[in-house]
C-alpha cells in the first residue's frame, strides 16, 4: 500500500516534469565564428541546451555603438552579416533572462583586410569556359580559395569557439570539494585554539 | 538560481550582501566545534549536487538542497552557501562576484526559514517528520524562486513576465526535491539520527 502510494508520487512527479518547461541553468555562454561573410552566434545554457529567444546584440567596441540586435533561432542560433574590415572588435551580448547575461568577444583582426573577401563566395565563380585554357586571374582564384576554406573551416571555428569556454571538469569539481574540507579545517583549528584557551583560563594558575 | 554579473541594480547588490554578511556572521558565531564537519559536509553536497544537471524536456534542471540545508543546518547554510557559491564563481563563471551576496541571500534565507518551520517536525518520529522534510525541500525552492523574482523584477519592470517564469519552470524541481528531501532525512534519522542533532534543539 505504501510502496503504491510512492509510487503514484513518483508518477505524478515524471508527468509534471515533461509538461513544464524548465529553463534553468547556472549560466548562459555564447561564441561566434566567421563563416562567408556572416558571423554566426550560437548560445546555449550550461548542460548544453540551446538558448532559444534569447536577446542578442552587438556592439562594435571601437565605437561603443550598437551595430546589430535580434533574437535566436530555436537552435540557439543568431547570424548577422560580417561588419566591413575597419571596425573594432565586436562585443555579442546575449540576455537569455532570468538573470543570465553574457557576452563574446568577436576580434576582426584575423581578415585578411581585404573588405571584399567576405563578399566573395555569394558571387558567382564564372562557369568553366568550354575551351581548355581557362584564365582566372590571381584576385578571384584567391577568393575561390578563401571561399572553399571559410566553408571547410567553418566547423572547426565553431569547435574552438565552443571550447573556448568549457563546463566545469572533473579536476575543478574535485579541487572545490578540496577547498570545501580545507576551509573546514581552518575552523576546526580556530574553534580548537578558543577550546584551549577556554580550558587554560579555567585552570587555576 | 544563479543571476549574472551585470544585471541587477547597486542597491539589489548592496541589500543582498548585507543580508549575506549578516546571516554568515551569525552563522559562524553559532557554528559548534562537533558541527564544523557537518556543515562541510553539506557544503561539498550542495556545490556538488548543484553542478549535475539533469536534462529533462526541453531544459535542464539541477538540484539546489536548500530545504535539506536549512533544516540540518539552522543558521550555518548562510556560511555553507556563500563558501559553496563562491567556489562556484571563481572555478566556473557560475554567477559572479558582486552578486555573490544576492545569489546566497535568495538561497540561504528561505533555507533559514524552513528551518524555523519545519526543525520542531523533524523531532517526531513518524509520519510529521517526512512531511515537514517534504514541505521543507518544496518551500525552500518555492521562496529562493519568489526571492529572485524579487530581486530581478525591482531591477527591472520589464522582468516581472521572466519572474513568473521562473517560478513556473521551477515547480517540477520543488516536487523532487521535497522527495528527495523527505528520503535523504528519514534515512540519516534510522541510519546516523546524530548527524541530525535530533532531540537536541
Amino acid at each position: 500500500m505504501k510502496q503504491s502510494t510512492a509510487f503514484k508520487i513518483c508518477l505524478g512527479a515524471l508527468l509534471v516534469l515533461l509538461t513544464a518547461v524548465p529553463a534553468l541553468a547556472h549560466k548562459v555562454r555564447i561564441f561566434a565564428w566567421e563563416d562567408s561573410g556572416t558571423i554566426v552566434t550560437e548560445s546555449q545554457f550550461s548542460g548544453g541546451r540551446p538558448a532559444k529567444n534569447a536577446v542578442i546584440s552587438v556592439i562594435d567596441t571601437a565605437t561603443g555603438q550598437q551595430i546589430v540586435s535580434g533574437t535566436t533561432d530555436g537552435e540557439g542560433v543568431f547570424r548577422f552579416p560580417s561588419p566591413p574590415a575597419g571596425g573594432g572588435a565586436l562585443k555579442i551580448i546575449i540576455d537569455g533572462g532570468e538573470g543570465h547575461k553574457n557576452s563574446w568577444l568577436f576580434k576582426t583582426e584575423e581578415e585578411t583586410g581585404n573588405s571584399n573577401t567576405a563578399q566573395a563566395t555569394h558571387q558567382k565563380i564564372p562557369a568553366p569556359q568550354k575551351s581548355s585554357t581557362v584564365t582566372v586571374t590571381r584576385e578571384e582564384l584567391q577568393q575561390i580559395v578563401e571561399g572553399v576554406l571559410d566553408k571547410k573551416l567553418a566547423p572547426i571555428k565553431r569547435t574552438l569557439a565552443e571550447n573556448a569556454d568549457r563546463g566545469p571538469r572533473l579536476q575543478d569539481i574535485l579541487g572545490g570539494i578540496g577547498y570545501i574540507f580545507g576551509l573546514a579545517g581552518i575552523a576546526a583549528y580556530f574553534q580548537s585554539r578558543k577550546k584551549i584557551k577556554e580550558y587554560d583560563n579555567e585552570r587555576p594558575s | 538560481m544563479h543571476i549574472s554579473e551585470g544585471v541587477l541594480s547597486p542597491p539589489v547588490l548592496a541589500a543582498g550582501g548585507a543580508l549575506t554578511v549578516i546571516g554568515t556572521a551569525v552563522g559562524l558565531k553559532n557554528l559548534d566545534y562537533d558541527r564544523i564537519m557537518t556543515v562541510s559536509l553539506l557544503t561539498a553536497t550542495f556545490f556538488v549536487a548543484t553542478l549535475i544537471h539533469v536534462p529533462v524536456g526541453p531544459g535542464s534542471i539541477h538540484l539546489v538542497l536548500g530545504g535539506l540545508m536549512g533544516v540540518v543546518l539552522g543558521w550555518a547554510c548562510f556560511p555553507a552557501i556563500l563558501v559553496a557559491l563562491f567556489l562556484q564563481t571563481i572555478l566556473f563563471q557560475y554567477g559572479g562576484l558582486t552578486v555573490l551576496g544576492v545569489n546566497t541571500a535568495v538561497m540561504a534565507l528561505p533555507a533559514l526559514l524552513c528551518y524555523y518551520l519545519f526543525r520542531p517536525w523533524l523531532e517526531n518520529n513518524g509520519k510529521k517528520r517526512k512531511v515537514g522534510a517534504f514541505l521543507a525541500g518544496f518551500l525552500a525552492i518555492l521562496l529562493s524562486s519568489l526571492l529572485m523574482a524579487l530581486a530581478l523584477a525591482s531591477t527591472d519592470k520589464g522582468f516581472i513576465g521572466t519572474a513568473q517564469l521562473v517560478i513556473a519552470a521551477q515547480l517540477p524541481l520543488m516536487i523532487i526535491e521535497g522527495i528527495i528531501t523527505m528520503f535523504t532525512v528519514s534515512f540519516l534519522a534510522k541510519v546516523q539520527p546524530e548527524f541530525l542533532q535530533l532531540g537536541k534543539s
